[in-house]
């Protein structure tokens, strides 16, 4: 019996042995998996890798870390399988270089994505090469607050790093784009912020396979050749540097694209369709529509009722595994969990308006472009966002919904998005176009009340309200914040502009509703004062100057696109029963192409009224324009100053 | 001695030999000794005003003075002033000549003020000696006159006038020439250095010297149609002052010239520049005594420099909408490089 049992344990644990062996160093990651080659076997010439005593004496005068003096791309088309081999060869030039850059790392997308590692090495300074372990790969999931991937990035620490050394990562991926929805497409950018001695590419397919690829300007050299065959080529890439003054970098980078042949039209079908599919089941909506919109009854109402009900009531998590990182969960799954993304909000948003009657549809967004010419080619890649637009009667032709802020009144769109490059998911005359700002994004009121008396305390009470984009702004700024951080913050603010010396008493108002304005206000002592021998006053327009700075551009030879904005200030002087106004200030009329300010002064009851407005309507001011722009700013609210005279007190009589 | 040459010696001497020949002449025919102090003393100042009322108080009586009441007995007795002569009824005092030039130049545009009594006024003396010699001719002293021979000082004094003369005449006689040209209605009138251009709103006005008016170192100055309508303009450094400083400096100047009654401003750009800011403000002041008068005061700052053009009339109701339209024409020039070529 026991001699049983002994070998039973024996057995079990022999078999754990064998298993343990048989599941791999990646036994979490099925998708990933150690291949291992010679260089020679991958067809790869080691002196392919090198790059020339002399350039490298002129990379390490340019004070590069590294060059990448190779990053190769060798694809292969295989219907709905297409297969990366992608070579890295990184020569370190400094210490810097082996800190920063000693890792190399490789993205994958689990759910599509079988990634095999064939080959890492280096060569050391004086020749030697040295093969590093596979199985030391690290894998990371790509992590980002309420977003929930099967994304990753495998981590190739290379070991015995020097200068002087090269390190060597040749890796296939193989992506089933049989499992993805849409049409299939990679983005290669050759050109990158250090030096890359080569690039190379070898696409091959078969007959029924053959892809499309565009390419920018003089990136790369491609020639296709007979039997399906597509070879690019650049040597001695310059460094990318993008254009602080650009309104994208990412526009400013050059790349090279590859895809299935597909048009606008087709990438729009495929996206409404999972949409539609997302649409298709939405058991509870009735319920639920029929809460929100009991009651309303003009198309804005239930536009502003369904905006903040899937703005508002359904919270932003995203679980974007597999095809759900572009498929929407059904639209019963949203409303069950009280959870989503951008797609899965948008949809319900789209369901809860066909029930409204209303005309939306979706647009896909690239937050992060600006230029609808820099889309060489059909391609889902370029989008990371999607929002929900309404066609309306009114004479701005939609209203744009962004779902996934909670900040914003209805009717707007944060700031940021004002610009975007967007692509409208409908049926007809799909291209790429951008997101246009309206006349103006920023409202910003500031009202001031000054009580200036014969004698005691120097007065102020003071509003500053947001309206509209920027409302959303502030709103999200202080609603991160707790009640004693948002004191603070507010109680800083003020400082900033109007001096470290007074304690304002600080409140807000406007956060709990989502449509309101929000409205900073703050009462400060500015101390005793005595107006007997005051004959005149004079003040500067600190929150004028302030918030119009926020409009300046330090750009000198990119665009700088304004979005428009209306500042308006009312400040009031309240005096004390002896003294009066006696002169006023100047009226301003400062007219330029980029907007205007008007000032005009007016006598109330107990002493004056300033009302000043800057108007600045959205546009692109051009490269020939920044300078005049800027003048043009600076020269206005140099004449803002406010002044006026008061009456001489009579002399008392004895 | 010969009008001709009394006439000739007065304008070489720059009027300084006038309270000579006006000493010699009341020394001849009677003297308040008093008089005869304060015109020394005053003849070192103003000449011509000196030697006039030496003349006033110690010439020859006038038409309506009896002979009974003829200068003191101290009077010689080649008098050649004949109680007839002393009741010719052609004498024009030279005082009252002196005023009435005063006058005239006061109110004229015409600049070095001092000039036209220089040559106008001798010719009342160089008169009153004509008649002298007629009478001296018809008393029988012909070898009598009323002013001495030339001594050294009448030498002395010829000398350093005629220079003054000559450095009088080189310096105002541009000037000079210049207020007697007209401006023609809507004509263009640039400032001393070319910076900015004024278009003239109707035939009244003139353009006058620096100084005229304002100071010496203005940029261009105006008078205009009435008694009192004016236009100054300064040019300051960028460097030392700005458009705000210029404007308090200016009200705070005119609300202590007068009393204040009314201030209005406006600030604009400049149409067509480069975002010039402009300042346009009205001042109606009271002078006292009913005197009351309207600045239209512009300012404009530019990259370099800070421009005034103050305008001036005690008459709004007929004027003010002329200096209005004159403020209104104003006009940036391209400033000009080292070279003196206009930049782009």
């Amino acid at each position: 019996m026991k001699r049983r049992v002994a070998s039973l344990l024996l057995t079990l644990l022999a078999g754990a042995g064998v298993s343990l062996a048989q599941r791999g160093p990646f036994a979490d990651h099925s998708w990933l998996h150690v291949d291992r080659h010679d260089l020679a076997e991958l067809g790869i010439a080691a002196a392919e890798l090198t790059v020339g005593e002399e350039r490298r004496r002129e990379l390490a005068a340019e004070e590069h870390p590294f060059v990448d003096t190779l990053r190769g791309y060798s694809i292969r088309v295989e219907g709905r399988k297409v297969r990366m081999r992608k070579t890295i060869a990184r020569h370190f030039l400094t210490e810097e270089g082996v800190r920063e850059h000693g890792n190399l790392t490789l993205h994958v997308r689990a759910a599509l994505d079988d990634l095999y590692l064939q080959h890492a090495s280096i060569t050391t300074p004086d020749g030697r090469r040295r093969r590093l372990d596979l199985a030391r790969a690290q894998v990371v999931s790509d992590v980002s607050s309420n977003v929930f991937t099967d994304q990753f990035n495998v981590v190739l620490p290379f070991e015995g790093l020097v200068p002087g050394a090269t390190a060597v990562l040749v890796a296939e991926v193989v992506r089933h784009e049989d499992r993805w929805p849409l049409p299939w497409s990679l983005i290669l950018v050759p050109r990158r912020p250090w030096p890359v001695a080569k690039f190379e590419l070898e696409m091959t397919w078969s007959e029924e396979d053959e892809p499309v690829w565009f390419s920018d300007p003089d990136l790369v050299d491609c020639g296709r050749e007979p039997q399906g065959v597509l070879r690019c080529a650049a040597r001695d890439l310059p460094v990318l540097a993008p254009d602080p003054e650009a309104a994208s970098s990412t526009d400013e980078i050059p790349y090279l694209i590859v895809s299935e042949p597909h048009s606008w039209q087709d990438l729009a079908r495929s996206e409404r369709q999972l949409i539609a599919r997302s649409v298709s089941d939405a058991r509870g909506l009735a319920a639920v529509a029929d809460r929100l919109l009991a009651g309303a009854e003009t198309d804005a109402e239930k536009l502003q009722r369904i905006t903040r009900f899937t703005s508002d009531e359904i919270r932003y998590v995203s679980l974007s595994h597999g095809t759900s990182a572009v498929a929407p969960a059904p639209v019963s799954r949203t409303l069950e969990r009280r959870y989503g993304d951008c797609k899965d909000k948008v949809s319900l948003f789209l369901a809860l308006a066909e029930r409204a009657g209303l005309d939306a549809f979706p647009v896909l967004v690239a937050t992060d472009r600006r230029d609808p010419a820099r889309l060489i080619a059909p391609a889902w890649n370029y989008f990371d966002h999607l929002i929900a637009c309404v066609r309306t009667g009114g004479p701005e032709g939609e209203v744009c919904v962004e779902t996934t802020d909670p900040h914003t009144p209805s009717g707007h769109l944060p700031p940021s998005l004002y610009g975007t490059v967007a692509l409208d998911l409908t049926e007809t005359g799909v291209r790429p176009r951008t997101l246009e700002a309206p006349p103006i994004v920023w409202q910003i009121e500031v009202e001031a009340h000054n009580t200036i008396p014969c004698a005691g305390e120097f007065t102020e009470d003071l509003r500053r309200q947001f309206s509209g984009s920027g409302a959303g702004w502030l709103r999200s700024l202080l609603r991160s914040l707790n009640p004693e951080e948002r004191d603070r913050w507010m109680s800083e603010d003020y400082r900033e502009v109007m001096g470290q010396d007074w304690a304002p008493e600080v409140g807000v108002t406007g956060l709990d509703r989502s449509d309101d304005s929000v409205t900073l206000t703050s009462t400060t002592a500015f101390g005793e004062t005595r107006t007997e021998e005051m004959t005149e006053y004079t003040e500067s327009e600190s929150w004028l100057r302030y918030y119009t700075n926020w409009f300046q551009t330090q750009n000198e030879r990119l665009p700088y696109a304004l979005h428009g904005a209306r500042i308006r200030s009312l400040t009031s002087y309240e005096l004390c029963a002896e003294r009066t106004v006696r002169f006023l200030g100047a009226e301003l009329e400062l007219l330029s192409p980029f907007g205007e300010l008007r000032r005009n002064y007016r006598r109330i009851a107990a002493g004056v009224e300033v009302e000043t407005i800057l108007e600045l309507p959205t546009r692109t001011v051009e490269p020939g324009e920044l300078a005049a722009f800027n003048r043009f700013l600076s020269r206005a609210l140099d004449q803002t100053d406010i002044w006026f005279s008061l009456n001489e007190i009579p002399e008392s009589q004895p | 001695m010969p009008p001709w040459r009394l006439y000739g010696y007065a304008v070489a001497s720059f009027g300084l030999y006038l309270p000579f020949w006006a000493y010699r002449l009341a020394r001849a025919h009677g003297c308040r000794k008093w008089s005869v102090k304060a015109a020394w003393a005053l003849g070192s100042l103003v000449p011509p005003v000196a030697a006039a009322l030496l003349y006033e108080f110690n010439g020859p009586p006038r038409d309506d003075t009896p002979s009974d009441e003829a200068p003191s007995d101290e009077a010689p007795s080649d008098d050649p002033l004949t109680p007839a002569a002393r009741d010719s009824p052609r004498r024009a005092p030279p005082a009252l000549l002196l005023l009435l030039l005063l006058a005239v130049c006061s109110f004229s545009p015409l600049s070095g003020f001092y000039l036209a009594p220089l040559f106008l006024l001798p010719i009342a003396f160089a008169w009153v000696q004509s008649t002298i010699n007629r009478l001296a001719r018809a008393s029988g002293l012909p070898g009598k006159t009323a002013v001495a021979p030339m001594r050294w000082w009448n030498w002395a004094a010829a000398s350093i006038g005629g220079l003054l003369l000559v450095v009088a005449l080189w310096y105002e006689t541009p000037g000079f020439l210049r207020q007697l040209r007209k401006i023609e209605a809507d004509a263009v009138v640039a400032s001393d250095s070319d910076r900015f251009e004024l278009t003239v709103p109707s035939q009244h006005w003139r353009r006058v010297e620096a100084g005229t008016i304002g100071d010496d170192d203005s940029e261009l100055e105006l008078t205009g149609p009435g008694a009192e309508t004016w236009a100054v303009a300064y040019l300051r450094p960028r460097s030392e002052t700005d458009l705000d400083n210029v404007i308090a400096d200016r009200k705070s100047m005119l609300f202590a010239s007068g009393k204040p009654l009314d201030y209005r401003e406006t600030r604009r750009f400049l149409a067509g520049s480069d975002f010039v800011p402009v300042s346009t403000a009205d001042y109606e002041l009271d002078f006292g005594l009913g005197t009351e008068g309207f600045y239209v005061v512009l300012t404009a700052e530019t990259e370099d420099q800070v421009i005034e053009l103050i305008t001036y009339t005690a008459e709004p109701a007929a004027h003010l909408d002329e200096v209005r339209g004159l403020v209104q024409s104003f006009a940036l020039k391209p400033p000009k490089d080292e070279s003196g070529e206009e930049e782009p």
